[in-house]
């Protein structure tokens, strides 16, 4: 597959924190979900990736070969950042002229159908647009220059819902090419659930877990369990040793359980839901092992 | 380098213009009010230049559009070329203005002496001026901004404007001890005797103009190789 971003055992070390060896692909066609508490290195893998810091080790490539420093590689990709990064003094239409100054491949006639789908004033001044109408602004410009990658970061955060379905909707539409691929880190789960194909989660620094959300959604599970079935499932040998995850709550156990299928079938008589993303992060980062 | 030009006017053209507009009017004023047409070029040329540059770097650091604009398909060396380019027209734009509201002065001045106001401030303005010396007093000012900027940039493009500010107070406070404590020394005296050779010889003033502006421009380049090579280690 061709792979539009590649890092490989990044590396960047702060006072009080420290990224290690973190390696993870964008692929064309997939759109790659980071997620992780505040502070858990998502933001610096982006910078990372953008040429924005210099890691202390190990790589990051763009497009196969290309650096992240490198201006025309960025020309092929779309940037948004947690919050509206132009100009306050600017209009829209001035942001506009400015990213047509900066992209070779500026699109005016794509950038004016955004603007005209997210309802966006030509001449309101960036100071004076409300949040989810900034960040609606700041993707407008992501997606007007035939970007190949776009790198999101927290693009969704403070947007209502129906703001945040215009936006996915947005994305989806900008994968309809099946060259093109996303890396969007967002506390917002259930956009990545329903965008996603790829989760990664780094945790203090580290890749916690990198599957395939399908993995998370379609397959895995969580099993609800009184004393005696948590028991039960623990003295057998459905998990190896050191991979059952499991968090202990008031009126029973949580298990984390990759196969829900497989389970359901040995343990019939418990209760089981469909795992979703913010409860397998909670079991993978928090459950206790055994 | 064009891009960041043009990003940078995008941003400037609405303070450059407003400024030009109260520079103009602060201009024929203090003209009138100093009777004196050679301070209006530099003084103009600096408040109107000095304001759009510090406008422009403080900008740099809101929403966090200096990280955003590194992410975007301009080269760190093309930011700080672009940048210095852009503030050299906000200066140049300056310069202009000075001259304008130099000559609406003069011309003001003739205006108010043909209608009879003949009084010594009028006549100072209207009587026309020396091309050598107001060259001069605008190279002054030309020389002062840039001496500004060539310090101010380098510090901005390495930790931010927010960061800069702390030390140029102290800069300033050091210049101004050092020039104090040289004029009044005994060795500073070839100054005052150069200066004087400078205004006793006609083309004096133009030939000094002439050599500040080349100084100004040796600076600004110097400043601009200092800054690059400072911005490609900044981490955003």
């Amino acid at each position: 597959m061709n792979e539009l971003l590649t890092i490989t055992d990044l590396s960047k070390r702060y006072d009080g924190f420290a990224l290690r060896d973190v390696s993870l692909s964008v692929f064309a066609g997939s759109v790659v979900g980071l997620v992780g508490a505040n502070g858990a290195g998502k933001t610096t893998v982006i910078k990372a990736a953008l040429g924005l810091i210099r890691p202390d080790g190990g790589k990051v490539r763009l497009f196969g070969t290309a650096a992240p420093r490198d201006a025309a590689t960025k020309q092929r990709i779309g940037v948004v950042f947690d919050t509206c990064a132009l100009p306050e003094e600017i209009t829209v239409a001035a942001a506009g002229s400015l990213m047509r100054s900066v992209y070779g491949r500026w699109d005016q006639a794509a950038f004016k159908r955004c603007l005209g789908e997210f309802g966006l004033p030509e001449d309101k001044k960036v100071s004076d647009l409300s949040r989810g109408m900034s960040m609606k602004l700041s993707l407008a410009c992501a997606l007007s220059h035939g970007a190949e990658l776009l790198v999101l970061d927290e693009a969704t955060a403070g947007l209502d819902p129906i703001a945040r379905e215009e936006v996915l909707g947005m994305l989806r539409e900008f994968m309809a090419d099946e060259g093109r691929g996303i890396l969007m880190s967002s506390h917002i789960t259930s956009d990545l659930e329903k965008i996603a194909d790829y989760v990664v989660c780094i945790e203090a620094g580290r890749i916690a877990f990198s599957v395939e959300k399908d993995a998370i959604t379609d397959v895995a599970g969580v099993a609800q369990c009184n004393a005696a079935e948590f028991d039960s499932v623990a003295e057998s040998s459905f998990f190896a040793p050191g991979e059952m995850r499991f968090i202990r709550q008031p009126y029973g156990t949580a298990i984390l359980v990759p196969d829900r299928f497989a389970f359901g079938e040995r343990f019939p008589r418990i209760a089981l839901d469909r795992a979703d993303i913010d409860g397998y992060l909670n079991l993978v980062l928090k459950g206790e092992i055994r | 380098m064009k891009a960041m030009i043009l990003s940078d006017l995008i941003i400037m053209r609405k303070y450059l213009a407003q400024q030009s507009v109260i520079g103009l009017a602060l201009g024929i004023l203090l003209a009138f009010v100093m009777e004196n047409p050679y301070v209006v070029s530099p003084l103009i040329s600096v408040t109107v230049s000095g304001n759009c540059a510090f406008t422009v770097l403080a900008l740099d650091e809101r929403n966090g559009w200096e990280r955003y604009r590194l992410a975007l398909p301009i080269s760190r060396a093309n930011v700080v070329s672009g940048r210095y380019a852009s503030l050299a027209i906000a200066v140049a734009a300056g310069l202009v203005v000075g001259l304008v509201a130099s000559l609406a002065a003069m011309a003001l001045a003739s205006a108010f002496m043909a209608m009879g106001y003949d009084v010594d401030g009028v006549r100072a303005l209207g009587e026309g001026i020396d091309p050598g010396t107001y060259t001069l007093s605008a190279s002054m000012g030309l020389l002062f901004i840039t001496v500004a900027l060539a310090v101010t940039l380098p510090l901005a493009m390495r930790s931010g404007m927010t960061k800069a500010v702390r030390f140029i107070p102290m800069i300033i406070v050091l210049v101004v001890i050092l020039v104090s404590a040289a004029i009044g020394s005994n060795e500073a005296r070839f100054v005052a005797e150069f200066l004087d050779g400078i205004f006793a010889d006609p083309n004096g003033p133009a030939m000094l103009a002439v050599a500040s502006l080349v100084g100004s421009i040796a600076l600004y380049a110097a400043s601009a190789a200092i800054a690059a090579k400072l911005y490609e280690a900044r981490e955003m």
